[in-house]
């Protein structure tokens, strides 16, 4: 048994790094519990020739595949859609593009506005102060004034002029006269903060930075946390929640890095293990007084579960690109398409997200089985004409809550330490599949656009389940709802959730830039009400 | 491998037999052969990092010995005298290969799949295709020096579709 803290977080990751952060900056004892744990700058595999083979293992995006000790399968058997997330001190923000957009203000009015799923309990101008204070705590790069979203800060550095893989794309884009802008992300391009260089345009962000030049957890809020007073014990894999008497969170037991089971005790405990990961800790947290798991009396843990749908569709050009070069995901981003518009037979939107291309391996293995370049003597010849000689759209659609999509625990799986795994059982809409075969569409027409000569598509891409929210969703009415307006659980005064799990619906963005702005602003929240809520 | 990645040759292999090592070379020249600067398959450290990653990844074993046992048993069948899939010729090997293709079609897209990250993670290939190896510490630090020019968003200022209020 250890000591009692202030406040236990779960997850060291994009949001519960913030609410350790904070709390600690207020004086408040934290306790952080992480699966994963540091990982070395110096074990990035970018420092090494052969980096691109990580890519099929120990820095895979997929915990299916990566199999490391610290990661839990997921049962996908039943969904069409890959779940991916890294298990480390900085959770998926390791494993990510930096790729940033807001949600507009229409995003928190989906039902008043088209009728469907719900509002949220909050609105744009309600968050937007953390908004701004996020991007300039993190570190952001980009340019304010873009007239299809509300105005914001100015950003902390200015973008890279545009290459030749942004020209390629702008050439399109002019000519079809559609919207862009070059995309806000969660990089620095000079020094920044401490120990951060800034970005080199080395290429893979998406298997982590080396040097500290994408904004993540572990370089951000993470070390300031620590900085307070946050202690953080890594390899702790939490096995349940832990109630008192009252009902209320006494803490959790959780294995240490030695298998030993602990209870690290708190007042007050806040989950940020993801839209996956804090739903299974949850169901796997049953007792007398909640037999369905914890904080489940309305049966809405699990269910509502939103990816963000994606087709990747590519183009290939005459011309060199050097489409391989520069931050994979931060360049421009085109929100033509973004809001409802009757005529394309689905409501909501989906942005358009125009990033950079393969890496040398990349372009040999094609997108799977069947695209791969051929062997033989043509194979060289094929590699000149496709390496940095593309250019790749992701379409990412607007996912609508549905209850039936939705975490459960698994009954034949389970983790290294014996806890049921989550099986996930997912359905693309009718609605998700007309807004991607709608943006294949305008994808295919920009890059013909932009000069390519060849473009293919994926209709659904597997493995590019990024985004995983809405599965504890937030809401005013507890019958419906798992948390209310501040992360807070309806049935647990004291346990509150900050990641993507509370989000009502998806818009068709990015999260994480929002998953932070909410886990500031209950964090904010929880700094005022300590004693009013802590156990 | 040292730490940079590179892989000195050597006779055997890790899990591979001093044959299987040497069939997979020559395998691995058809799917990979030389073209004018790029080196043919067998003058990179393809087939050893084909073995580091046998070593490394279990899963990869069944596949992977499985498709040289049948490109051997396929050379076997079509050549009795026995000399070998390396002293055939080359038009014959990639029928060899094409057969086994088409009949472990699984297998052999695993040993494409390696061969390929094999050799384009090689520093002498990396070199001829012009990435820096490693990555880092240089990056391609120039491009990012040069700040974006707002002027080229005129057009959108001008034209781009407002927020809805909500």
């Amino acid at each position: 048994m250890t000591d009692l803290a202030d406040v236990l977080v779960i997850g060291a990751g994009a949001s519960g790094a913030v609410v350790a952060w904070a709390l600690a900056r207020a004086g408040r004892k934290v306790v952080i519990l992480e699966q994963g744990d540091w990982i070395d700058p110096s074990a990035y595999p970018q420092h090494r020739a052969d980096w691109e083979r990580f890519r099929q293992t120990t820095f895979n995006r997929d915990p299916n595949v990566r199999k490391l000790p610290e990661d839990y399968p997921v049962d996908v058997t039943d969904s069409p859609i890959d779940p991916l997330m890294f298990n480390a001190v900085g959770g998926s923000t390791i494993h990510w593009t930096g790729h940033i957009p807001r949600f507009r203000p229409s995003d928190f009015r989906v039902k008043t506005l088209d009728g469907v799923a719900d509002d949220w309990p909050l609105d744009y101008w309600e968050l937007e102060p953390y908004y701004d204070a996020n991007d300039a705590y993190i570190g952001v790069t980009g340019l304010n004034g873009d007239p299809s979203n509300p105005p914001r800060t100015p950003r902390t550095f200015v973008p890279p002029a545009l290459d030749a893989t942004g020209e390629a794309y702008v050439r399109g884009l002019e000519k079809l006269g559609w919207h862009w802008w070059p995309s806000d992300a969660a990089l620095i391009t000079r020094p920044h903060g401490t120990g951060r260089l800034g970005c080199n345009g080395c290429g893979p962000c998406d298997i982590g930075c080396p040097i500290g030049a994408m904004s993540s957890a572990h370089v951000t809020y993470v070390p300031d946390a620590i900085r307070h007073g946050a202690t953080l014990i890594t390899r702790a894999r939490v096995r349940e929640l832990v109630l008192d008497d009252r009902g209320l969170v006494a803490g959790a037991a959780y294995y240490d890095r030695d298998g030993h089971l602990q209870v690290q005790r708190a007042r007050v405990t806040v989950l940020g293990a993801n839209g996956i990961g804090t739903p299974r800790l949850l169901l796997n947290s049953k007792s007398a007084r909640f037999p369905s798991g914890l904080a489940n009396s309305s049966d809405q843990v699990g269910r509502n579960f939103m990816f963000h749908p994606v087709a990747v569709v590519r183009g290939v050009f005459e011309e060199h690109l050097n489409s391989h070069q520069g931050p994979v995901g931060a360049l421009i981003n085109s929100q033509e398409f973004y809001e409802t518009d009757p005529a394309r037979g689905a409501l909501r939107g989906y942005q358009l997200q125009l990033v950079r291309d393969s890496q040398p391996v990349g372009a040999a293995l094609g997108r799977g089985p069947g695209r791969r370049l051929p062997w033989g003597k043509g194979h060289h010849e094929a590699h000149r004409k496709e390496f940095s000689h593309g250019l790749t759209i992701v379409v990412m659609a607007e996912d609508l809550p549905e209850s039936h999509n939705r975490v459960t625990l698994s009954t034949t799986n389970t983790d290294a330490h014996g806890i049921p795994a989550a099986k996930l059982t997912y359905t693309l809409s009718q609605n998700s599949r007309a807004l991607l075969d709608h943006g294949i569409a305008r994808a295919t027409e920009l890059l013909e656009a932009s000069g390519a000569h060849t473009v293919t598509h994926d209709r659904l891409t597997r493995v590019a389940g990024w985004h995983l929210m809405g599965t504890t969703r937030m809401g005013t009415d507890p019958s419906n709802s798992v948390v209310d307006r501040w992360g807070r659980a309806h049935d647990v005064g004291n346990l509150f959730i900050v990641d993507g799990s509370i989000f009502v619906t998806s818009a068709p963005v990015n999260p994480t830039t929002t998953i932070q702005a909410l886990a500031r602003r209950t964090a904010d929240w929880l700094v005022d009400h300590f004693e009013e809520v802590a156990g | 491998m040292n730490a940079t990645g590179s892989r000195p040759d050597q006779p055997n292999g890790t899990v591979l037999t001093a044959d299987e090592l040497s069939l997979l070379r020559s395998v691995q020249d058809r799917l990979v052969p030389g073209d004018g600067q790029m080196p043919p398959a067998h003058a990179t450290g393809a087939a050893i990092a084909v073995d580091t990653y046998l070593a490394e990844r279990t899963e990869l074993r069944a596949p992977i010995l499985g498709v040289l046992r049948a490109i051997s048993i396929a050379t076997a069948v079509h050549d009795p005298a026995h000399a070998g899939f390396a002293h055939l010729d080359g038009d014959v090997q990639d029928e060899i290969l094409h057969k086994v293709e088409a009949s472990e079609p699984e297998w052999f897209d695993c040993l494409l799949v390696q061969t390929y990250t094999g050799y384009y993670t090689d520093p002498t290939v990396q070199a001829v295709i012009g990435v820096p190896s490693p990555l880092q510490p240089a990056g391609y630090a120039s491009m990012m020096q040069p700040t974006f020019d707002e002027r080229r968003l005129d057009r959108v200022r001008a034209t781009a579709r407002p927020w809805r209020e909500a």
